[in-house]
Formats: structure tokens, C-alpha cells, sequence
């Protein structure tokens, strides 16, 4: 019992720091854009629909494929159909921000709502938001000294994350009776090797905003 | 069963704060100061101690007394001097905003300041600051990264790789904040606000923060297009999405082997740019035939790739009572990490 719930939590720190780290990688080596529709007078500015089609456009200028496929719509009262979409992934802090976006279609208004993911946010025109805690922020990076959100844009194989040879992800458990000599403790843990990479800088942007 | 890992070493010191890596962290850390011990120099620190629940950036002491006679005890707290601090250089701070009266049109830009304090020319990185609703003089420089060039104390200190700048609108005050680990972002090569391009046979590209880039590494040019969508205001707008190779190098100049005595002048943004998404050059890969033209001692032909340069460990603080010691000492280290079995 403990151990299913150790392995559960190492699993969930596992991942996380993954994602860490890839989100770190996107920050500091993705060309960027700044959102410079929005009204709060900053530089980037909040996020708006104009900034989200100059972002949209660029992947398609660049020729980068979309990942998911759009939702057809269906006859049923407060939906919309869905484009098909890159993935935006931002943090939680943004949602009250898409909210206001012109266009914006919560998941729950898919006409299909099983086809939303389960971090989703809702989509914008060809973009899909996708929303978590440890989501990308610069702090004070802003012209006023705000912080700056990241949205990471990105096509299909945009970037990868690549396990080091004989190093993908292990979970290590240790019984007591070979972790001491009276067999007292246990030892648990993981280890990996990978590193994030973009494999074509043209199909990863980031969207750069702050908060109205 | 409780146990210990211990890592030891030793170094000269050049008179300035010292980084060990310790990838396990650590849970006590102390230095002796051999050169200190050997000489029985009056008033300097022979012994540092710190331990997990100590504050950071303190140390027990053991020093020489005034008359180098007896040896003493004390805190770096106490004498006001650095101790040991722990690091994970994957976490950039940002320091406190600290106010400027005015950026010139000089070449390169000056930052007019009554506070100059931590700035270290050549080496620091600032980021600058405006306020909202004030006349936006020189605000095309607001929320980018500098690296620091000369510094007068307390006057002004210059943006190194900054040409002369086209503020209009009377001078307003802002602030700026030192960021932390130089600036750099702890995976490498990363991408770089550029400051400007040459017209050239082969262009001669300046960055706002030194880039770290290497000879043979290959580059993208990107926004250079336009300032936003429907401005093109940076004039050189044939270099955008552009890749070239990396053919040589300074701390904050690079020269790739793209032809652009053709194209348009760049043009920083002005004032009336504001809001815009600054031209950046970002790292895609490496040119190994580049590389491999250098001459001895030649260039690493993997530096293109991705690397995590993050690391954990402590620094030692400089100078007579302190850890790191003063130049030329010679400092026995040992850190050492608990564990239980």
C-alpha cells in the first residue's frame, strides 16, 4: 500500500520534472512573439484574437502541420464547431485571459466534449490551450515589470524529448533486508537521462503576454 | 543507519567568490585555508564551518587575533563578511528595481543612475524598466536584457552591444534590475535579442546580451520582418528566417556568412514602435564542416546541441575571513551529504 502510493507520487515527480525541464528548454531557445494587440499598455501586452492569428499565421507560413483535428459541429444548443489546432500550452494564471479573447470556445461548449483533453482549456481559432500550474512564467520581464507568460505554440514534432541511451526512465525500489543490515528501511526512488530538444525552431513559437 | 558522502578538494584562490558543484547538495560544508595556517597571518580566517539549519551566507570561524598570536572564534554574520551560500543555478532571480534618471542617445546608450551597486562592467546584466502613461522615451528598450559596459560609480553605466538609440519625447525615469547567473537561461545555446546587423559580405550581428555562441554553430534569423504584423520598421527584413553560419566571434558580436550588403539598414525600434516583438537569432544546429575549418586548437563540433548547463553546489565567498580566501591562498574543501540506510 505504501509502496503503490509511493510509486504513484514518484510517477507524478517524475513527469513533472520533465516537463520542467522541457518547458525551461522552450523558454530559453524558441524564437518568440510578442502579443502586442491587447490595451494594458505593456509590452508584451495581454493576449488578444489578433495576437493569436500572428502566431497561427507564422506556423502556416512556416508549413507546420496542425496536431489535432478539427470537431464537427453538431446540431446542439451552445456549441461550435472546433478548427483543427496546434497545441498552446500556458499556465492556469492565463484562463481568465482567454476567457476575454474574441472567439474563444470553452470545452465544455465542444460539440463533442469528449474529444477536449483532460489540461484543456478551450481553443481560440486554430489553437488549443492547453493549462497547467507549473505552466511557463519569466518573472518581471515585461517593459512595466510584470511577469510574462509563455505560450508555447507548437506544430506536429515541433520538438522532442530524447532518452539518453540506457537511461530512460527507472524506478528503483530497494527491499530492507539489501538496504541495511538489520533490514530496517527501504529505499525508493527514479532516475532519468533525456534531453528536450526543438527539432524544427520554425514549428515552435512562443507567445508572449501578460495579464490584463 | 545513518551515513555520510563526502567530496573534498582543493584550490588556489584568485581573490573572488568560488562555485563547487555538488550534485547530491549537501548537508555541512568547511574549508581550511592552508596559506593562512602556514603563514599564521594576523586577523585572517584558518577554518570555515556551515551546516543545514545555519542561515545563509554564514560560517563559523576560526581566526587568527589582531596580533596573530591566538586563534579565535566567530561568525561571518558577527564580522559582516560572506559565508557560504547555497546555488541552483537553474533558478534567475531578478533583483530589486532600482531607479534611473535617464537613458542617453550616446554610443553606446548610458543608464543615468545615482546607484550603481552590484553592476560589473562587461560581465552583469540588467533589465530595464519604464512606467506606464509617461512620455515613451526610449522605451524600446524596456523589458530587454543588457549586458553592463563601462561603469562610473554611482553615475551612469553603458548597454555594451547597444548602438546609439533613437529616443524621442523628453527624458523620463525607469528602473533597472541586476538578473541573476549573468542572464544566460541554464539550457544552452539560447536564443538573443539582436541589437543590430551590419550591411556586409558577411553581416556582423550584435546581440544585447553576450550570446556564448561558438564558431560553426548555425543560426536563424527571426522578426526581423516587421516590429509587429503591418510595421516594417526594422528596415533589414531580407535577413528574416534566414540560417547562417557562425564564422567568428566576440563576447557580443558574431559574423555569419550571410551577404547582406544588399540588403536594407537595420534599424532598432524607435519610441513610437512601442509595443513590438524584438529580432532575435536562434540557435538550429551546427555546420561541422565550419567547425572542422577552424585552426588548432579548433572548436567543440558538438557545441550546437542542446545542453542543460544547470548545476547545484555552494558558493564561497571571498577574503580574509571568509572561505574562498584572498588571492593566492591555497583552500582545502570538504562538503559532505547525510543519509540514512
Amino acid at each position: 500500500m505504501v509502496l503503490n502510493e509511493c510509486a504513484a507520487r514518484l510517477g507524478i515527480s517524475l513527469r513533472q520534472t520533465e516537463d520542467q525541464l522541457t518547458r525551461d528548454m522552450l523558454q530559453a531557445t524558441a524564437s518568440f512573439i510578442n502579443c502586442t494587440g491587447g490595451v494594458n499598455g505593456d509590452n508584451p501586452t495581454n493576449i488578444t484574437r489578433f495576437d493569436v492569428d500572428t502566431v497561427v499565421r507564422a506556423l502556416l507560413n512556416n508549413n507546420a502541420y496542425t496536431i489535432l483535428d478539427n470537431i464537427e459541429g453538431e446540431d446542439k444548443f451552445g456549441t461550435a464547431p472546433v478548427r483543427d489546432a496546434y497545441f498552446a500550452m500556458c499556465s492556469t494564471n492565463l484562463t481568465g485571459n482567454l476567457d476575454q479573447v474574441q472567439g474563444f470556445i470553452q470545452k465544455n461548449q465542444y460539440p463533442s466534449p469528449m474529444n477536449a483533453l483532460r489540461s484543456e482549456w478551450g481553443s481560440i481559432g486554430n489553437l488549443r490551450f492547453l493549462i497547467s500550474s507549473i505552466g511557463s512564467v519569466t518573472p518581471n520581464a515585461s517593459a512595466l515589470n510584470a511577469n510574462v507568460y509563455n505560450i508555447f505554440v507548437t506544430g506536429m514534432e515541433g520538438y522532442a524529448c530524447i532518452e539518453q541511451d540506457g537511461f530512460s526512465a527507472t524506478f528503483i525500489y530497494r527491499p530492507p533486508i539489501y538496504d541495511g543490515p538489520l533490514a530496517l528501511n527501504a529505499s525508493v526512488g527514479y532516475k532519468f537521462a533525456e534531453v528536450p530538444r526543438i527539432t524544427n525552431d520554425l514549428w515552435v513559437l512562443n507567445l508572449r503576454s501578460t495579464l490584463i | 543507519m545513518s551515513n555520510s558522502t563526502i567530496l573534498r578538494g582543493h584550490f588556489v584562490s584568485a581573490g573572488q567568490d568560488v562555485f563547487i558543484p555538488l550534485r547530491s547538495g549537501y548537508s555541512a560544508v568547511k574549508t581550511r585555508n592552508w596559506s593562512i595556517y602556514s603563514a599564521q597571518t594576523a586577523a585572517n580566517g584558518i577554518n570555515y564551518y556551515w551546516q543545514l539549519g545555519m542561515a545563509q551566507n554564514d560560517a563559523m570561524i576560526e581566526l587568527f587575533n589582531g596580533a596573530g598570536t591566538a586563534i579565535t572564534a566567530d561568525t561571518a554574520a558577527n564580522l559582516g563578511v560572506g559565508g557560504f551560500t547555497f546555488t541552483d543555478t537553474s533558478i534567475q532571480t531578478v533583483g530589486v528595481p532600482i531607479v534611473f534618471t535617464q537613458v542617453t542617445n550616446a554610443a553606446p546608450p548610458l543608464v543615468l543612475t545615482a546607484n550603481t551597486a552590484g553592476l560589473i562592467a562587461n560581465q552583469t546584466v540588467v533589465r530595464l524598466y519604464f512606467q506606464n502613461g509617461v512620455a515613451p522615451y526610449a522605451q524600446q528598450l524596456a523589458g530587454i536584457d543588457f549586458t553592463v559596459g563601462a561603469v562610473v560609480n554611482n553615475v551612469s553605466f553603458s548597454l555594451l552591444n547597444m548602438p546609439v538609440i533613437v529616443a524621442t519625447g523628453a527624458p523620463v525615469a525607469g528602473t533597472y534590475s541586476i538578473i541573476s547567473g549573468a542572464g544566460v537561461p541554464y539550457w544552452y545555446p539560447s536564443r538573443r535579442v539582436i541589437s543590430n546587423i551590419t550591411n556586409a559580405a558577411q553581416a556582423v550581428v550584435s546581440t544585447t546580451v553576450d550570446h556564448a555562441y561558438q564558431v560553426g554553430q548555425q543560426v536563424r534569423f527571426s522578426n526581423v520582418n516587421q516590429v509587429r504584423p503591418g510595421s516594417l520598421a526594422y528596415g533589414m527584413f531580407q535577413i528574416n528566417n534566414l540560417t547562417g553560419n557562425i564564422v567568428a566571434t566576440t563576447a557580443g558580436t558574431f559574423t555569419v556568412d550571410i551577404d547582406t550588403t544588399g540588403f536594407g539598414a537595420f534599424a532598432f525600434p524607435v519610441t513610437a514602435n512601442y509595443p513590438f516583438t524584438p529580432a532575435v537569432v536562434v540557435p538550429v544546429g551546427e555546420d561541422t564542416a565550419t567547425a572542422l575549418a577552424q585552426p588548432a586548437p579548433g572548436v567543440n563540433i558538438l557545441s550546437g546541441a542542446t545542453i542543460n548547463t544547470a548545476e547545484i553546489g555552494v558558493i564561497l565567498a571571498a577574503g580574509i575571513t571568509s572561505p574562498a580566501g584572498s588571492n593566492g591562498d591555497i583552500i582545502y574543501w570538504e562538503a559532505s551529504t547525510d543519509f540514512n540506510l
